[in-house]
């Protein structure tokens, strides 16, 4: 099982905010190719944290960023479960933090940091396009491993 | 003893003096109607605290920034207070929460916590905690009618 295009495009429109490329995209994957895109998205949004973070952080910093982004969504920041968020940040740097119980709060929190981050460091298509594709190497050897 | 004396007793030992045990000795000699008095006085006490403290503010962002910035300050802070419990109780008290999805005992521990944290945030002496104590216990006794 490996990553393909189709995964790669459906996340590219999904961070570009292209809602039909993502949702045609979606469509066309069969039910049993959703194992390599959630590890692709992963894999994506543990680059995109070591990025945003570098070498060093703080669980200040970690509690702060998260509280921002669900600050951005006012009419429901609960959409983002805090505790998985900052739980979710903390293991893709590194940490031994206690890996959140709910799957679907876990993805949701990796999809939103990764879209929120990719903007805030205002990565250009070429930025994305790097991005993407160390995901999607790191992704093939999760797979494979 | 009149009514109240020893709910507020109980209160001022924690949050004037900070001295747990005499408290905690203070409620175990209680009987139960005077624990459910105990418990609608902490949760009186945070009303007219979040009264003050978010007063005219933009919530609930200001709740989430609160929430963040209190559980930033150390480790071991952030582990005492769960985000999503401390925020929808201040949601609650202010009115803009429904407590359907609040395990009651994590909601009480929670609204002692956040008595205590919000004290020491607004730096109030123990002239102004026997204040805001008497205040909180006749919306107690008002509830109560």
């Amino acid at each position: 099982m490996q990553v393909d295009d189709l995964h790669v495009a459906y996340l590219r429109s999904q961070i570009a905010g292209e809602e039909q490329g993502a949702l045609n995209a979606l469509n066309a994957l069969a039910p049993d190719q959703m194992t390599p895109l959630v590890t692709l998205v992963y894999e994506a949004f543990v680059l995109a944290t070591r990025m945003w973070f570098g070498p060093g952080f703080t669980h200040g910093e970690v509690i702060r960023l998260v509280a921002a982004i669900r600050g951005l969504s006012t009419d429901d920041p609960d959409f983002v479960n805090p505790a998985a968020a900052e739980s979710v940040i903390r293991r893709a740097l590194g940490e031994n933090a206690p890996l959140p119980p709910d799957p679907a709060a876990r993805i949701t929190a990796q999809f939103v940091l990764l879209d929120f981050l990719v903007r805030a460091m205002s990565l250009d298509d070429d930025g994305i396009d790097k991005l993407l594709d160390e995901a999607r190497t790191r992704a093939d050897r999760a797979l494979a491993g | 003893m009149p009514t109240g004396e020893k709910q507020i007793a109980a209160l001022r030992l924690l949050l004037a003096e900070g001295n747990h045990e005499k408290s905690g000795d203070v409620v175990r000699a209680m009987d139960d109607p005077a624990r459910r008095d105990l418990l609608g006085l902490v949760s009186a006490t945070l009303l007219e605290l979040a009264d003050r403290k978010f007063e005219g503010a933009d919530l609930p962002g200001a709740v989430i920034d609160w929430v963040a910035e209190f559980r930033a300050t150390s480790t071991a802070a952030a582990d005492a207070l769960d985000p999503a419990a401390g925020e929808q109780v201040i949601l609650l008290v202010l009115g803009m929460s429904d407590a359907a999805d609040l395990d009651p005992r994590k909601s009480r521990d929670t609204q002692l916590f956040l008595v205590q944290a919000l004290v020491h945030d607004l730096s109030l002496d123990a002239q102004e905690i026997d204040e805001l104590l008497a205040s909180a216990w006749k919306l107690v006794e008002r509830s109560g009618k």
